[in-house]
């Protein structure tokens, strides 16, 4: 090789070594701009008395997932806004369980007024197993409004854990046979209660009680 | 004989007509003999009766931290009557009041239950279950293989809902097939849900 092409070779060599070493610093800067970012959540979390286990949580998960510090930092963001919007929700007092499956909740899009009507609905009991079944439900393809009111529904029955476990399953079955999820949750609502309301546009907006959904007295 | 007598008596009625001599204590001594003769009281109560003086600590202390408990206990039953409408059914353990107003009541851990994961990978060298009931620890829930190719742990979980997923080889993940699958929007690792409920 002559002089000029090893100067070259030097050149790139030398070039590409740089540009290596300022990725890698920058993702350095990164890394530690997403930490402070979670850093700064816990001890906001912490000095409020909201459950930092539930951010740990996801830290961990992103980490054994293979999560950049970067995306896992934005999920952690994510989750503790939506824990802070079911703590201010449900005050003056919740569980950790409540908030946890309400963060859950609003992820699958059930909004803060409907967990609120639940949380105001099952009066002395933990409303965390009815939030659950809500996620299921929707998670289902039930549509929000028939899944808050079947939940409503079921916890004026007080109908046991057991049951809405048993409920979410065998609406699992029959959504796989091909049954619309509205349907399916109708037909087993009415196997198990005696009645549920129609299926169709609106139906879902009024719940038992005289409450709307929104937890407001019409 | 009697010489020495005589000495004796002689030297008795020295000793004794130095007794009656009156003594003149400079100013201050008493009060510097009074303070060390307290000094010295505590040190040789101290030296004797140190074990006696730990225990009436220890039973100080005993009595003290009690007495604060039934105190903060009596604070937090006030609090939590003050919150009853909401939560009065739960067996509560502690709170923390947050400044947002919203009192964080954990509940106290329900009976757990015993849970099977089983994952069928005959090829597998290694799976384990990560998953939020272990803070996806990967040194937790390692599986054992069955003759059958499958890999099975029980773990005891108490009721709540929970997801998780399979760690293969150390290298990739798998979701349970047995269960609900459960989109990742946050790290893009599909995993199953698991409910568990209360004991019947």
């Amino acid at each position: 090789m002559c002089m000029r092409g090893r100067i070259s070779l030097a050149a790139l060599f030398v070039l590409l070594s740089a540009t290596v070493s300022a990725q890698t610093a920058s993702l350095g800067e990164a890394d530690r701009a997403a930490q402070q970012r979670i850093d700064v959540l816990l001890r906001d979390f912490d000095r409020r008395g909201l459950p930092t286990e539930l951010l740990r949580d996801k830290v961990a998960e992103g980490t054994a997932k293979g999560a950049s510090q970067a995306r896992i930092a934005d999920a952690v963001a994510l989750l503790a806004s939506r824990v802070d919007s079911v703590a201010r929700a449900l005050a003056p007092a919740v569980t950790a369980p409540e908030l946890h499956a309400g963060a859950e909740a609003l992820g699958v899009g059930i909004t803060t007024p409907s967990l609120q009507t639940l949380r105001a609905a099952v009066g002395r009991r933990s409303a965390e197993p009815y939030f659950l079944l809500a996620i299921r439900l929707v998670r289902r393809g039930v549509t929000q409004d028939r899944a808050v009111r079947a939940v409503r529904t079921l916890i004026d029955r007080v109908v046991p854990s057991s049951t809405l476990l048993a409920l979410a399953d065998d609406l699992a079955r029959d959504v796989a046979t091909g049954v619309s999820p509205d349907a399916a949750l109708n037909d087993r609502m009415t196997r198990l209660i005696g009645g549920f309301g129609p299926v169709g546009p609106g139906s879902g907006t009024s719940l038992p009680g005289g409450l709307t959904n929104s937890g407001a007295r019409p | 004989m009697n010489d020495d007598m005589t000495d004796l008596d002689t030297r008795l009625d020295a000793a004794l007509s130095a007794m009656r001599e009156p003594i003149v204590i400079p100013s201050g001594a008493s009060a510097r003999v009074a303070a060390r003769a307290v000094l010295e009281s505590d040190n040789a109560a101290r030296s004797s009766t140190w074990w006696l003086r730990a225990a009436a600590a220890l039973v100080i202390v005993a009595v003290g931290a009690t007495a604060l408990r039934f105190g903060a206990a009596a604070q937090r039953n006030d609090e939590r009557a003050a919150a009853a409408s909401a939560i009065p059914g739960e067996q509560l353990a502690s709170y923390n009041t947050s400044p947002a107003g919203t009192m964080v009541i954990p509940i106290a851990a329900s009976s757990a239950r015993p849970i099977v994961f089983e994952f069928n990978a005959p090829s597998a060298q290694s799976v384990q279950v990560l998953g939020d009931f272990n803070q996806w620890s990967r040194s937790t829930q390692t599986m054992q293989r069955s003759a059958d190719g499958r890999w099975r742990v029980t773990t005891l979980l108490p009721p709540g809902r929970y997801v998780y997923a399979f760690l293969v080889d150390g290298a990739r993940f798998e979701r349970d097939p047995a269960r609900d699958a459960i989109e990742d929007r946050d790290f893009g690792v599909t995993g199953s849900e698991l409910v568990v409920g209360e004991a019947p």
